[in-house]
């Protein structure tokens, strides 16, 4: 078994393939970070001058015809109303801000980097969809002793570098406020993280890995090439949302129906929903009606499950599948 | 089921089925493959050579009966194919890798440690002429380089038995003496070396037995020169057109005859083994008619092939 790890590690870790989505995605998540920050900043008010206010409103005619009592107190009124509502505002966008800012960012970036799954199939389909396109399955299944053995290594390691990516990304959820803070960018304090969900979701995001890994892997078994595993992983999603566009038009299934936690039993649903309730409960964060979501973790299990238990599925009919195929390549 | 051990045959088969939706890629298969020296597998293209192979190192499961190697029965992944090496028509390799690389993830994946793997690989590299492209990336060798690495990785952990498809395929005509040197030394060495080919002269060049194999079946099977002797004739010519008519009726007392081609008549073809030779000159001498030759022709293998699969339709391409 060392051997064979061995000898994929050193296939794997000299394919440009790998090296470059093993680089990129935690780029990317990084830059989309970046960017929701740049956004989010451009976005908001600037402080508020409320001599220049009046001026504007007077200059407008706002308070024309009045006496100059009555145009003094009526600007009094309008120009703290104004105030008022840009402090508002600044609170809301300095709320949005603390995204950007440690804790915080571990959740932001988190999301930035739900591509990582599609890099993961990426991976997973071109390592071994490679191996049948090329013929260097006969090549390796000659040398390995047990096919079983060939695939549990390259699932392995699969997850090790769904395990590097993640702690990267993560890492840059730590060094991307920092580097802001460098830039002379002030950021909002951000209130702590709920350690127990945090801690789900990175777990669930292995989790959820694994799954993707196994879809990958099992399609590519099946159809013995890489990139029809792309047009099938494509092909099952634009399904996925053909099916809940359809349920959705029954009221069991629509938001808080009878049924609506059915939907969260699709892999592709599931794994959003589990993302978005592991967030918002890991993140105790006030959204915008000022409600603070505190560990809330009851959304979290069912689609969670699912996708581990559609993964574990993959993973079985992978397995069995290649253990059983002949090798005509 | 098979024997095994140390004295058994490397090789067995038993009933040996394997089917392609509606085509018998290889169609009952009795074969058996004594430990050592060079074991010839021959047939035309789409006889069900490969087929065999893949059967054989357990990348087919076969529809109906069962392949034993060194005593184990074959299925994906038994413990026995570890004691296999095996080029399987064109090798394939990580065209990333160097050729030393990709003999580390063959050798690795075999279990072999890295110290043993540091003192393998420049052997083998070295023994297939590849030592100096060691560093050079498989992608960018010829069919004859990768042809040759393909040997090196079937000879990396030194195996009992060695199954080679078509080695020789996209060598020059150095190479191809280079490689039969190498199956040689290899079967010297102990090695039991099973060979599927084509090229005719190779294997009897190599081999000890051979099988041929015909449209997924064995059509015959023995050692070579039995093979070889099956077809021997003897050839005896006279001077004179007069002495050859006069010699006719005694030359056809000692078997069938046939006038030798080439020969303006003078000569003829005896289907009789050269042991009828001495009984041929006697009856000549008997009745003073003196032969000016006297000789054994014998067939090529390539001619025995001919003559065995020649009464066959052509085979199906079942190869998948």
């Amino acid at each position: 078994m060392i051997g064979l790890l061995r000898a994929d590690w050193l296939r794997l870790r000299k394919r440009r393939s790998l090296q470059i989505i093993a680089i990129a995605i935690p780029l990317l998540a990084a830059f989309i970070f970046a960017s929701g920050y740049r956004s989010a900043i451009s976005s908001l008010p600037p402080p508020f001058d409320p001599q220049e206010y009046r001026q504007e409103l007077i200059d407008e005619g706002a308070v024309q015809g009045a006496s100059p009592e009555e145009a003094a107190q009526m600007l009094d009124q309008l120009v703290e109303s104004q105030e008022q509502q840009m402090e508002q505002i600044r609170e809301q966008e300095m709320l949005f801000l603390t995204r950007y800012a440690f804790p915080q960012s571990l959740l932001t970036i988190l999301g930035s980097a739900s591509f990582a799954f599609l890099g993961l199939i990426l991976l997973a389909a071109i390592t071994t969809g490679d191996e049948f396109s090329s013929g260097t399955i006969r090549t390796t299944l000659l040398a390995s002793r047990a096919r079983w053995r060939f695939l549990l290594v390259r699932v392995g390691l699969l997850a090790g570098v769904a395990v590097f990516v993640f702690a990267v990304v993560l890492l840059l959820g730590v060094l991307m406020p920092a580097l802001l803070a460098a830039r002379g960018t002030e950021l909002p304090t951000a209130p702590p993280l709920d350690p127990g969900p945090f801690l789900v979701l990175v777990a669930g995001n292995l989790g959820i890995s694994l799954a993707v890994i196994g879809f990958a892997t099992f399609a590519t078994v099946l159809v013995r090439s890489g990139s029809l595993t792309l047009v099938v992983a494509l092909v099952y999603v634009a399904i996925e949302g053909a099916v809940l566009a359809l349920l959705s038009r029954f009221p069991e299934f629509e938001h808080d129906g009878s049924s609506e936690w059915a939907l969260n039993l699709l892999p592709v649903r599931g794994t959003i929903s589990f993302i978005e309730a592991a967030s918002r409960a890991a993140g105790r964060v006030a959204d915008y009606s000022g409600e603070v979501v505190v560990r809330d973790l009851g959304l979290v299990w069912l689609p969670l499950a699912a996708v581990l238990a559609w993964g574990a599925l993959f993973l079985i009919l992978a397995f069995r599948r290649f253990g059983r195929m002949d090798i005509v390549e | 089921m098979g024997a095994s051990g140390e004295t058994g045959p490397v090789i067995e088969t038993h009933g040996l089925v394997k089917r392609f939706s509606d085509v018998d890629a290889v169609a009952g298969i009795d074969l058996r493959v004594p430990r050592g020296g060079v074991y010839g597998f021959l047939g035309p293209n789409g006889a069900g050579k490969t087929t065999t192979i893949r059967v054989l190192l357990g990348l087919l499961r076969p529809t109906r009966g069962s392949a034993e190697i060194l005593g184990e029965v074959v299925r994906p992944g038994a413990a026995v194919l570890a004691n296999v090496g095996a080029l399987v028509e064109r090798p394939a390799f990580y065209p990333y890798l160097s050729a030393a690389d990709n003999l580390r993830v063959v050798g690795s994946a075999r279990g072999m440690t890295p110290a043993h793997l540091a003192l393998r690989i420049p052997e083998a590299l070295d023994r297939v002429g590849l030592a100096d492209a060691a560093k050079r990336k498989a992608g960018r060798f010829s069919t004859g380089m990768r042809q040759r690495l393909g040997i090196a990785a079937a000879l990396i952990d030194r195996p009992e038995l060695v199954i080679l498809d078509e080695p020789t395929n996209g060598l020059d005509p150095n190479g191809v003496v280079d490689v039969r040197r190498l199956i040689s030394g290899l079967a010297a060495d102990g090695t039991t070396i099973f060979l599927s080919s084509h090229v005719l002269p190779e294997v009897e060049q190599l081999c000890d037995r051979v099988a041929i194999l015909q449209a997924g079946r064995i059509i015959a099977e023995g050692g070579t020169q039995a093979m070889l002797q099956q077809g021997e004739r003897l050839f005896v010519r006279f001077d004179s057109e007069a002495d050859a008519a006069q010699a006719k009726p005694i030359v056809a007392s000692v078997g069938p005859a046939e006038p030798a081609p080439g020969e303006s008549g003078t000569g003829f073809l005896l289907d009789a083994p050269a042991g009828e030779g001495s009984r041929l000159i006697r009856s000549l001498a008997e009745a003073g008619i003196y032969p000016a030759e006297l000789s054994v022709r014998r067939h090529s293998l390539e001619a025995v092939f001919i003559e065995l699969t020649g009464d066959h339709p052509e085979p199906a391409a079942a190869q998948p």
